[in-house]
């Protein structure tokens, strides 16, 4: 993880790091085409996911939860949170074409208390999903998730902190050398923040750090039998810091000077 | 969101009644990872999630395509 993160930290804000592929898609002026850009942000979001639904999977089998019992709850929860990612963002930032992390993983925490109830009451008592454990395999694997999502951000330029120009003092020098220069007029930092080649705080990496450590502690306890401890360790870190990072964002998070996904 | 979020799952673990489970066991874990529908089940989410984040709306391209003449 820790050898994944160096490389994805020094490369990914580069600009050939946002596009994977280009697919044709119709033709333009003659010889040239219009294509369909395939982004980085897609593949590292799409195994960021995969890995933590994996995760909630074995956490949910080691405490001997029926496989299908297991499926239904991760599907039921992704049909919720999928689209969530997309609609709170156009409510709260009032941009269609954008994703927020912080509604889906909201979306999540707020509906999975309900999917497990619903699920208890379709299945045979023998096959009920235990709350505090589910909460607990949740919260843990969101952390994975996120940790290693927020390497997508990178990719794309999106989510991005402050310059570290309108920076503290104590903060200038903390990331004099450990910032992100992203470059690329087609990375978001540029088009919207104005902020290409300029140094700023490295937020998604410091996320990334976080929330994989929190995964890391999550996992010892919850595998230990710790459940209640997992859960709490857990979701205190990631969503506290979700909370107090938001003052060294940069990019837009909706109106006020306490945005909606504190 | 990150706040009420907390103090909501908080108090549904405070009222939600426990229920027994078993202790953990990280072999029986990775055994039922070891499952052609889980397996599968993993392949379509990713899938299903490159196709939802990754194609990119905010960028677009123009492609040229053409023969390299040199290697005739």
């Amino acid at each position: 993880m820790f050898l994944l993160f160096r490389w994805a930290f020094a490369i990914l804000p580069r600009e050939q790091w946002q596009i994977l592929a280009v697919l044709p898609q119709h033709r333009a002026a003659s010889n040239q085409w219009h294509g369909l850009n395939l982004t980085y942000y897609g593949f590292i979001t799409a195994s960021a996911v995969t890995l933590a639904v994996g995760n909630m999977l074995f956490l949910l089998g080691a405490i001997h939860i029926p496989l299908s019992t297991s499926l239904w709850f991760v599907l039921s929860l992704m049909c919720l949170t999928v689209p969530a990612s997309k609609i709170i963002a156009n409510v709260v930032e009032k941009k269609v074409f954008t994703f927020t992390i912080g509604g889906a993983s909201f979306t999540g925490l707020v509906m999975a208390p309900v999917v497990a109830v619903v699920i208890n009451r379709m299945h045979h008592p023998s096959d009920a999903l235990p709350i505090l454990p589910v909460l607990s395999a949740l919260v843990i694997s969101f952390a994975l998730g996120e940790g290693i999502g927020r390497l997508a951000c990178i990719s794309y330029g999106c989510c991005y902190g402050k310059p570290l120009s309108a920076c503290a003092p104590i903060m200038q020098t903390l990331f004099k050398t450990l910032h992100f220069r992203f470059t690329g007029a087609t990375k978001k930092i540029a088009y919207a923040g104005n902020l290409e080649s300029i140094p700023v705080v490295p937020i998604q990496a410091i996320t990334a750090i976080i929330s994989t450590t929190v995964y890391l502690i999550g996992m010892g306890l919850f595998l230990t039998g710790r459940v209640a401890s997992g859960l709490f360790v857990s979701l205190l870190i990631t969503q506290v810091w979700r909370a107090v990072s938001e003052p060294w964002r940069a990019d837009h998070r909706g109106h006020g000077s306490i945005s909606m996904y504190q | 969101m990150a706040v009420v979020g907390i103090v909501y799952l908080a108090a549904v673990t405070t009222y939600v009644p426990s229920s027994s489970f078993a202790a953990p066991d990280p072999l029986m874990g990775l055994h039922s990872l070891w499952d052609p529908a889980v397996l599968l089940f993993l392949q379509s989410i990713w899938v299903g999630m490159f196709l939802f984040m990754g194609r990119s709306h905010m960028t677009g391209s123009v492609l040229s395509f053409f023969v390299r003449k040199e290697h005739l």
